[in-house]
């Protein structure tokens, strides 16, 4: 059971081009597949497949240094504003640096919660305008 | 009649050659191709689903393999695919290159044994 759902996720994970095109079949030949040594033969192919699919055949090559970019830009900006809370917190007579940097973490994840809502509402508007 | 320029297409890769071979006889869907060039290769030479369906999207957007049209009783997860005139053009000037192969290496090696001897 657990290679089924791990082999459904790594199917799950391909470009959804090629999954809405070959994924049914993927599973079903996973399903006929009856030993487990050959499971655990088709995990590794479908995991190669992956790779293969992403970095080969869809030409997003360009999107992993930016990916990587915009990982590195988290911590970075994390570091930055340590010292700029620091102050903060002094002007407004915070207590302590933890309970300000708290309160900017709900903040920051309010934000990307607003954010996230809005993203979706306009793409499913966006969807039902173009259907 | 102008001979048609097959050469951007080969040599064919191992399993690009293996998925034409098990369709130049019949349609197939994918499982029965992996099946197929299993019983083919004698179990040496194992496709799994990803390198299959990768070389297939690519066999079709080339224009040699067909998916055949599904009749409305079918599992619909399972497609039938067939090698159309061009499929079946590349795999002949495929095989026949390989021919040329080996007859060069039988030659080679027939002269290098002579030479022992």
């Amino acid at each position: 059971m657990i290679p089924r759902t791990f082999y459904k996720l790594l199917l799950f994970c391909h470009p959804p081009s090629f999954r809405g095109r070959f994924g049914d079949e993927m599973l079903w030949i996973f399903e006929e597949t009856l030993t487990s040594h050959q499971r655990w033969e088709l995990l590794a192919d479908g995991f190669a497949s992956l790779l293969r699919q992403w970095f080969l055949r869809s030409g997003a090559i360009w999107k992993l240094p930016l990916a990587a970019l915009g990982g590195l830009l988290a911590p970075l900006f994390g570091l930055g504003l340590v010292p700029v809370l620091r102050l903060t917190s002094s002007n407004l007579r915070i207590h302590s640096l933890e309970s300000l940097m708290i309160l900017t973490a709900l903040c920051a994840m309010l934000v990307i919660t607003l954010t996230l809502i809005l993203s979706v509402s306009w793409f499913r508007f966006f969807q039902k305008r173009r259907a | 009649m102008m001979k048609e320029d097959l050469s951007p297409f080969l040599p064919l890769s191992p399993a690009v050659l293996h998925i034409l071979l098990a369709l130049a006889a019949e349609d197939r869907h994918g499982y029965g191709i992996m099946q197929e060039v299993a019983r083919q290769s004698e179990g040496q030479y194992k496709l799994g689903p990803g390198t299959l369906y990768d070389n297939l999207q690519k066999l079709m957007n080339q224009g040699m393999v067909d998916e055949v049209p599904r009749t409305p009783d079918e599992d619909p997860r399972r497609r039938y695919y067939r090698l159309n005139t061009l499929g079946r053009r590349v795999l002949s000037a495929d095989i026949h290159r390989l021919e040329n192969v080996v007859h060069q290496a039988k030659r080679y090696l027939q002269t290098e044994g002579m030479g022992e001897a």
